[in-house]
């Protein structure tokens, strides 16, 4: 697991460029974070379930103190139910607009690795919280712009 | 039945939270408690306690996306969240009526298959 991968500001951290992603494993399909939106990764937090909520939203975490909605990343992008994770995790997180950001938690079975996904190499997607499918590596991941997680309707 | 501070309740297994100004009664019923507040009875399954003070957050637009209902706020008590009810427009699961969420069938944009 990444340990506590702090990255509170909006503008990528010195040594990382704006094509610096954390991939992550949500249900069978490996997702990339840009890292820039990523605030932490933490071991699962305990989260309480809202009455009437959509099946997207776990519910309710409790995070340095204050509230933060939690959503289930391979539910929002359609992924497969995987293997129970052993390790699962908590990503806390920027979304929607730079002006009108909010922190959410994404929760996903795993952390795998921070890769460099070149824009150039996105294709697909649905305009809008999935931005396309990139190579990396030896497979195809989900990149996935959490700007517009706030916007789109 | 007014105060300053708030009423925390259960329903749900969810934590709310109700305004002691808006509370107009309390009564047992229906297997637990039935609150009245400006927009009716509300109904709970426990009553936690009474807090005078919560840090209120606004309802932030990811979580109305997928919670849609009216809400005053959010707040953490003892290490747990909740929901600050608005007294005038209660989420559907205190009015006792069905929630018609978590169904996973919200429709969303098209996706990546």
């Amino acid at each position: 697991m990444l340990k506590s991968a702090e990255a509170a500001n909006p503008a990528p951290p010195t040594g990382l460029s704006a094509g610096s992603h954390l991939l992550v494993q949500a249900g069978e399909y490996v997702c990339a974070l840009p890292l820039r939106s990523v605030r932490r990764v933490l071991r699962a937090l305990p989260v309480h379930p809202l009455p009437g909520a959509t099946a997207e939203l776990k519910g309710l975490a409790e995070f340095a103190g204050e509230p933060l909605p939690i959503l289930d990343l391979a539910r929002l992008v359609g992924a497969p139910p995987g293997a129970n994770p052993t390790y699962p995790v908590t990503i806390v997180a920027w979304a929607g607009p730079q002006d009108g950001r909010e922190m959410i938690g994404l929760a996903a079975d795993a952390a795998l690795e921070v890769a460099e996904v070149p824009l150039a190499s996105v294709v697909g997607g649905d305009g809008g919280f999935i931005l396309g499918e990139a190579p990396v590596g030896n497979q195809v991941v989900r990149v996935l712009d959490l700007e517009a997680l706030g916007r789109e309707r | 039945m007014t105060g300053k501070g708030y009423l925390l309740v259960r329903r749900g297994g969810a934590l709310w939270g109700v305004d002691n100004a808006a509370v107009q009664s309390l009564k047992r019923g229906d297997g637990g408690f039935l609150l009245g507040v400006t927009a009716g009875e509300l109904r709970i399954d426990k009553i936690v306690g009474v807090v005078t003070e919560l840090a209120v957050r606004p309802v932030t637009a990811a979580l109305t996306r997928f919670w849609p209902e009216a809400a005053g706020g959010l707040a953490v008590y003892a290490a747990e969240p909740l929901v600050v009810v608005d007294p005038r427009r209660p989420p559907r699961a205190l009015r006792g009526l069905q929630s018609g969420g978590g169904d996973g069938k919200r429709r969303r944009r098209s996706r990546t298959a």
